[in-house]
């Protein structure tokens, strides 16, 4: 969790990430900050961002195009300055973006099982992310363990939290279990090499 | 690559995501304008995909159901398990009425349709789920049931009441048959012969004995027919034609059967529905009769020569022609001649009943004035009338009465038997009035006295056989009880009529017609 506050030197780093994301992302943002809190709660995230000078309009964002990375970090960021969110709420954010995903629901030929979604895994990745890239390091379904890899991706801890939550929604869609756990053991940001989320279930 | 090439793949790349986002745009609306519950399944039956409506339907946010397996929105999740296994096996669309349970565990009839997605290459990726809410329909369809259901109970109540009504009637028409049975059993098992007709007179049952009796052999033909069209039966056309409640008449069928026919009519409450006749034979009583009339007949005779015998001896000695005799020897014979007297008048009367009966009483009748023997009757009866203090008055007819054809000595009879009982059942004192009238075809000769009557409950019996009332046995114990017998049987033997009127206590009228037939 990132509590302290966001200067504008920091601000303007994070816009200098290299790296594009499709625009899909700031909407289920968006969209899970409008249900969870209501309506009226989003100005204060759109003033946050309008205070950091890089404003996002959601409802203008198109789901296809590709936007700034560093721009989705700031979203991230906004959302836990403006409502003093920590770790849970994003992860809790990160497990609802598939769920309002559009291009996910055109993505369900990769979550058809655990065979065929870790297969396709890096493919799924580059659909969404221009940097970085997702392996499968294993999977095993008989020990009911399986094992991702992301590298080359040091964009912001905010995002690891984030898209652990993603994960573990996915996992949901090709996991047939009603106890699924997802752990990131390894991280950049803590000397890791790479990111690692290992995913078990019952 | 060329900078130009690169530009102009760029321009491409910028239009094909502009027309993605259209596309997505569209597919949002679309989909949010959809008035059906619909969204998507992963393979596994992990909901990644819902619309407003199905929000609308379950009342759960995209948020809360997204990522959860279809089967938990549903009650019946075997079926479920078996509609995702049956859609994908057949590729086709698979669906049911399943109960949905929605956020807040309300259950909501729903028929739920699953399809199959598959990619572009025609690879399985999931499912489209669409889920119409018919709780209307149920509820329609329930209330339908129920009406059905309801309407059913009352036709099983009805057809429960209709098969008790039917066993009811089965059990009515089994003892009816039964009863049917018992009463055709003792008609054909019936001693005497009965015989139904219906109330037009037509032929409908005979029994056994009356076929016997009447030597049918085959009643089939018979039946439908009146007593007219069939000749077996013609003894009955006088019977039925009389339509009295009971007729009833005895029939020599053939030398060795005798029938008493009777005639009843047959009626439910005031119509008649039917004549039985019963056939009884009397041939066994019939020769008993005979017999014992034979009998007396011939006891008679054998007496009558004595009686008379005795009669004549005693008049001798009475008349003195044998000697002069006391005063009390006198009495002595005068009451053994009157007793003497008394049997040979009962002699008499049983000679003439047995040869009434065997239709053996020979009528010679001749041309007479009735008047004079009703006076000749008044002078021989006067002495006895005289005797009791009884007055005898004639009321002579203002006419001359014409002759008439009479049996003199049979009519006498007639006349004696009707002035010994005025006189005997008249008390001293008392008047006895004779009268004759004519008319055009008839003379009426009446006899009045003011005696002691006859009782109304045995008015029917006067004319038979040994028949005195019991009053009169009373005051008089000697009898015969046959004069008014033979007095009707010769006055009908004339083809005259007797009756008579009385009141006890009062008095009695016997009255008698003759036919005025000078031939």
């Amino acid at each position: 969790m990132t509590n302290n506050k966001i200067s504008q030197q920091e601000v303007r780093r994070v816009m200098l990430i290299p790296g594009m994301v499709r625009g899909i992302v700031f909407k289920t943002d968006f969209e899970y900050v409008k249900n969870e809190l209501g309506e009226n709660k989003t100005d204060l995230l759109r003033k946050k961002l309008n205070d950091w000078e890089n404003p996002i309009d959601y409802q203008t964002i198109k789901p296809l195009q590709w936007y700034p990375i560093g721009l989705r970090v700031l979203s991230l960021l906004a959302i836990e300055e403006a409502f003093g969110w920590g770790d849970k709420e994003i992860f809790d954010l990160g497990s609802s973006s598939p769920k309002y995903s559009f291009p996910a629901t055109m993505l369900m030929k990769y979550f058809i099982s655990i065979e065929t979604a870790v297969k396709e895994a890096s493919r799924l990745w580059q659909k969404h992310y221009s940097v970085g890239e997702l392996v499968p390091a294993k999977v095993d379904e008989k020990q009911k363990q399986l094992i991702l890899h992301l590298k080359n991706f040091r964009i912001d801890p905010v995002l690891c939290v984030s898209l652990k939550g993603y994960f573990f929604c996915i996992a949901h869609y090709v996991i047939r279990s009603k106890k699924i756990t997802i752990q990131e053991t390894k991280c950049m940001f803590k000397g890791g090499p790479y990111h690692e989320y290992l995913i078990e279930w019952e | 690559m060329s900078k130009q090439n690169l530009k102009e793949i760029q321009e491409k790349l910028k239009r094909t995501e502009e027309d993605l986002g259209d596309l997505q745009c569209y597919i949002s609306e679309f989909s949010a304008a959809l008035p059906i519950a619909v969204c998507s399944l992963s393979g596994i039956g992990v909901i990644i995909y819902v619309n407003k409506a199905f929000e609308s339907l379950t009342d759960y946010k995209v948020i809360d159901i997204v990522g959860k397996p279809i089967g938990n929105i549903f009650l019946e999740k075997k079926k479920i398990d078996n509609l995702l296994e049956n859609t994908f096996q057949k590729r086709s669309i698979g669906s049911d009425d399943l109960i949905l349970l929605d956020r807040n565990k309300k259950q909501i009839s729903t028929n739920v349709s699953f399809s199959v997605r598959q990619d572009t290459k025609g690879n399985f990726i999931g499912y489209f789920v669409s889920i119409t809410d018919i709780e209307e329909s149920v509820e329609l369809r329930e209330k339908l049931e129920e009406k059905v259901d309801e309407r059913t109970k009352e036709l099983e109540k009805a057809k429960e009441a209709l098969i008790h009504m039917l066993a009811e009637a089965e059990t009515a028409r089994q003892e009816m048959e039964e009863e049917k049975n018992r009463t055709m059993s003792i008609i054909y098992n019936f001693t005497d012969g009965l015989l139904f007709f219906d109330k037009r007179k037509r032929f409908s049952l005979i029994n056994p004995k009356a076929r016997y009796f009447l030597g049918i052999k085959e009643e089939r033909r018979m039946i439908g027919k009146t007593v007219l069209e069939l000749p077996s039966l013609r003894l009955l056309h006088k019977l039925i034609n009389e339509n009295r409640k009971v007729s009833r008449e005895e029939v020599y069928i053939r030398k060795d059967l005798v029938l008493e026919v009777t005639i009843v009519l047959i009626f439910t409450e005031k119509n008649i529905t039917g004549y039985l006749v019963i056939l009884h034979d009397i041939t066994r009583e019939k020769l008993i009769e005979k017999m014992k009339t034979e009998f007396v007949s011939l006891a008679a005779h054998q007496l009558r020569t004595p009686l008379s015998a005795i009669k004549w001896t005693i008049k001798i000695f009475l008349e003195g022609d044998l000697g002069k005799i006391n005063k009390e020897q006198k009495e002595f014979l005068e009451g053994a001649y009157d007793s003497n007297e008394k049997m040979i008048t009962l002699v008499n009367d049983l000679l003439n009943t047995t040869k009434i009966e065997a239709g053996k009483y020979v009528y010679k009748p001749i041309l007479v004035n009735i008047k004079d023997m009703v006076e000749e009757a008044i002078i021989l009866c006067k002495e006895k009338a005289e005797k009791r203090n009884i007055t005898i008055e004639m009321n002579r007819p203002k006419q001359k009465l014409k002759k008439i054809n009479i049996d003199v000595e049979r009519m006498k009879i007639v006349f004696a038997n009707l002035f010994n009982n005025a006189i005997n059942y008249t008390p001293p004192g008392g008047k006895i009035i004779v009268s004759l009238n004519q008319t055009k075809k008839e003379i009426t000769f009446s006899i009045k006295d003011n005696g002691i009557g006859i009782p109304v409950n045995q008015y029917k019996r006067v004319f038979t056989k040994f028949f005195r009332a019991t009053n009169a046995i009373r005051k008089e114990t000697e009898g015969t009880g046959l004069g008014l017998y033979i007095a009707k049987n010769i006055v009908e033997a004339h083809k005259g009529k007797i009756w008579f009127e009385s009141r006890e206590n009062t008095g009695t009228t016997f009255y008698i017609t003759l036919p005025i037939n000078t031939k």
